[in-house]
């Protein structure tokens, strides 16, 4: 009787133990789905709806070109230099935001802020989302790509993500997320603007500086004199 | 400084800064390899030479092919005794070469076989004046490429 109820014990802990350890299982993939931006609730589309944030927290970082892979196709590396922009949409081929600027994308009249700005779009490698569901989704003229390195440089906290490059400069504009297109948007033009005002401060920092010192327009020090000029004046001297 | 590599069915392309390159296969009783490279964005429709990207390629841009052929073309006269190129002159340019005539871009193809498969390399330079600058470029990135047997 005795041997029969430790037996008993011995099994009702082991399984307790089990049923922890898939309870923490089930936690732990929900909390990967949760970040990956997909979510099991039929009704979350329109929880969703309400603004994510949007926010610049990598704004100024130095911006690295590319590398991945074609859904369904081969290696591809994308270049984020020269003059323009180049818009990073960091998606899921799963999350319910994404489908949104899935359609959007699609759109041959899609309105991108920025210099000659280029779309990129990138998702996680194939063994983190569904490769044929990518080929399906990519909007065609975009480029679309599977690059889990390019996630990681980048930071990419969740899907969607935008990243705003400027290539001249070979930094990140603006980067941040929204629950459609004209948020993105506003935040993409106010990141420009910001970038723009920011150079337009530099400049006016500089001068105000050299006015503190009684340099302004016209001030003889800003003009090196001729070098016969300088020749005349140090034999003089 | 790393660099970046890009590999499939045997290719080997050493990625610089700022350029897009794409690796592609071509249909056909047994897969050939179509790389891209390009010193721009290049455009996701394209054709196989190209159309499509050289028309939007500004006076500095450089666009590449290298096209694999049916491996029974390596032993014809086309193919066999050609290296691969990786000091090209500006001389070896011409705008006759072009596959599609665009006026001020030069153009040159060369035959060629590496590790027993035939291959064309097909180089697009955006304009005559900007030639003596790209050619180097071109030679640059040529070096970097590497083929072996498509096993690899």
């Amino acid at each position: 009787m005795i041997v029969l109820l430790i037996v008993a014990f011995v099994a009702i802990a082991v399984l307790t133990l089990i049923v922890f350890g898939l309870l923490r299982t089930h936690a732990d993939i929900l909390r990967a789905l949760d970040r990956a931006g997909i979510s099991l609730d039929e009704n979350s589309a329109s929880l969703s709806a309400a603004p994510v944030s949007l926010t610049q927290p990598s704004r100024n970082r130095d911006a690295a070109d590319i590398v991945g892979t074609v859904p369904g196709g081969g290696p591809v590396s994308v270049g984020v230099g020269g003059a323009r922009h180049t818009l990073l949409a960091f998606m899921s081929s799963g999350c319910k935001t994404c489908a949104t600027f899935w359609s959007e994308f699609e759109s041959p009249a899609l309105d991108l802020p920025g210099e000659s700005t280029r779309l990129v779009i990138v998702a996680q490698d194939p063994a983190h989302d569904s490769e044929s569901r990518l080929v399906e989704l990519a909007p065609s003229g975009v480029r679309t790509m599977c690059s889990s390195a390019a996630w990681e440089a980048y930071d990419v906290p969740g899907s969607p993500y935008f990243v705003l490059i400027d290539g001249s400069t070979r930094k990140v504009t603006g980067s941040g997320t929204a629950t459609n297109w004209p948020q993105v948007r506003q935040l993409l033009v106010q990141a420009i603007g910001d970038a723009k005002s920011g150079t337009a401060h530099s400049a006016n920092g500089v001068s105000a500086e050299l006015a503190a010192f009684g340099i302004g327009p016209g001030h003889p020090s800003l003009y090196p004199p001729d070098p016969a000029e300088r020749r005349s004046q140090e034999d003089n001297e | 400084m790393s660099r970046t590599l890009l590999t499939a069915n045997g290719i080997t392309v050493t990625v610089r800064d700022g350029w897009d390159v794409e690796f592609s296969e071509l249909a056909g009783e047994s897969p050939r390899s179509l790389v891209h490279l390009a010193n721009f964005s290049l455009p996701v429709e394209r054709g196989d030479y190209g159309s499509g990207a050289v028309e939007i390629m500004g006076s500095a841009g450089i666009f590449m092919v290298l096209m694999e052929f049916d491996a029974t073309a390596s032993s014809s006269a086309l193919f066999s005794g050609g290296v691969m190129p990786t000091s090209l002159a500006v001389a070896d340019f011409s705008g006759h070469t072009l596959q599609r005539r665009i006026p001020n871009q030069l153009g040159t193809q060369r035959f060629f076989v590496a590790s027993g498969r035939p291959f064309v390399l097909y180089v697009v330079l955006g304009s005559t004046r900007t030639a003596p600058l790209l050619v180097p470029e071109v030679n640059r990135t040529l070096t970097g490429v590497s083929i072996a047997d498509s096993s690899q």
